[in-house]
């Protein structure tokens, strides 16, 4: 075909612009830790990239749902489920969902410079709770900033489209390494240290009771559910439509974060099988290598897992049909793999020894 | 996150490769790396004589 023959002017600028998403996961589709529940004081990842900050009395199941908005292509959402309310907000009390972006990923924003690039944030989301939300960034570096916008959610228990747009920060640039740098933040519930100030709607030296002002209690009751889907994070001052990528991208982009050995519909510690198995030397002396899907961010935090009963902390040697003691490093734990050793429970060459893991790189 | 129970542990030169900690219940290796988040929790928490790590076995 010619060239003269390509109807440019029919495609528009984000047809032709991949990978513009900064935010992972955010069709929800990637669920490898199976459904969680909130605890008080803590920060529980459920939904892969997507985090829970909870210091509150109340409490939620935190779950992958399938109920999407009509038409738009989405097979998931995140659900928080209100299971015990909390009426009477303290001043300490928060709950905020978050996804937290290293900021080597953030450097095409140019931040610290005159080029200071805006960035929009647009989602579905479905409240039973209506009244006014906050979505928050903080910039965690060296010299915390912070921006926060307010969305209204108008009908109960329905999906609307939000779009935010975000300043460029012309004075701190984001730091070039695989630390946290940007956590995107939708409040659920804030307390007067987060809420008693005014709202920073550009980006200022953070000052907490500026973050979450005006923030309706999500969890004044337990009826209430709160969905999320189609988040996406991209530069410029309009949303363009959701970035769909397939499966497997997505699910290496969180293995950077979390990987574990079991099969992607089994979550850790549930239907176990064989997955390692280690070369044994001699009695009490057996090598192997686990090598994680993808480089991972940095050295994760390894759980060693039985591979038969499940056991934390345990390998299995099958030949004698016990649990024994959990590997250990040759050397150290890599951000590619981890060479072990096993050094207990071994009673012969012909052994046959298996073992499961769960490995945590998240920031 | 609650840490409980911290030990290190040795590889095979003898050397400290990580620390065993008991992590909300569930015992896991944290490695000593400067960017893994549960190191950094786990020696701000020895910093604040909040929590102690045992000498390995």
């Amino acid at each position: 075909m010619a060239l003269s023959k390509i109807q440019s002017d029919s495609m528009s600028n984000a047809a032709i612009q991949s990978n513009r998403n900064l935010i992972i996961n955010g069709a929800m589709k990637i669920h490898q830790r199976g459904n969680q529940v909130t605890a008080g004081g803590t920060s529980v990842y459920f939904l892969d990239r997507w985090n829970i900050y909870h210091n509150t009395a109340a409490a939620a199941n935190l779950q992958q749902s399938t109920v999407v908005p009509t038409g738009q292509g989405f097979s998931n959402s995140l659900l928080v489920d209100c299971t015990t309310a909390d009426t009477s907000v303290a001043s300490s009390d928060a709950a905020v969902l978050r996804q937290v972006i290293e900021g080597q990923n953030l450097q095409k924003l140019a931040y610290g410079t005159s080029s200071a690039k805006s960035i929009t944030l647009s989602f579905w989301v479905r409240s039973t709770k209506t009244g006014i939300y906050i979505s928050n960034i903080y910039h965690a570096d060296a010299t915390a900033r912070s921006q926060s916008h307010q969305y209204t959610i108008s009908q109960a228990d329905t999906w609307e489209y939000k779009t935010l747009t975000f300043s460029g920060d012309t004075s701190i640039a984001a730091d070039n390494d695989n630390a946290a740098t940007f956590y995107v933040q939708w409040g659920l519930m804030a307390g007067s240290d987060l809420s008693s100030g005014t709202l920073n709607t550009t980006w200022q030296n953070s000052t907490d009771v500026n973050r979450f002002v005006g923030q309706v209690n999500f969890f004044d009751s337990t009826s209430n559910n709160f969905y999320l889907t189609g988040v996406q994070l991209e530069i410029g001052d309009v949303a363009t439509p959701f970035e769909h990528e397939d499966t497997g991208t997505t699910l290496r982009k969180c293995q950077r974060y979390y990987a574990k050995s079991w099969s992607q519909g089994s979550a850790v510690n549930t239907n176990p099988g064989v997955i390692g198995a280690a070369c044994v030397g001699n009695a009490n002396r057996a090598f192997g290598n686990v090598f994680w899907p993808v480089t991972m961010r940095t050295a994760p935090t390894v759980t060693w897992y039985s591979g038969s009963s499940g056991t934390v902390n345990k390998w299995r040697n099958a030949s004698s049909g016990t649990d024994i003691t959990a590997a250990a490093a040759i050397a150290g734990i890599g951000e590619s793999g981890y060479g072990f050793v096993l050094s207990s429970g071994i009673d012969a060459i012909t052994d046959t020894l298996q073992g499961h893991y769960q490995a945590v790189a998240e920031m | 996150m609650i840490y409980k129970k911290a030990k290190y542990l040795n590889n095979l030169q003898d050397e400290k490769f990580a620390i065993e900690v008991e992590i909300n219940g569930v015992v896991s290796q944290v490695p000593i790396a400067a960017d893994n988040s549960d190191y950094i929790e786990i020696m701000s928490q020895v910093e604040a004589k909040t929590l102690t790590i045992e000498e390995a076995d």
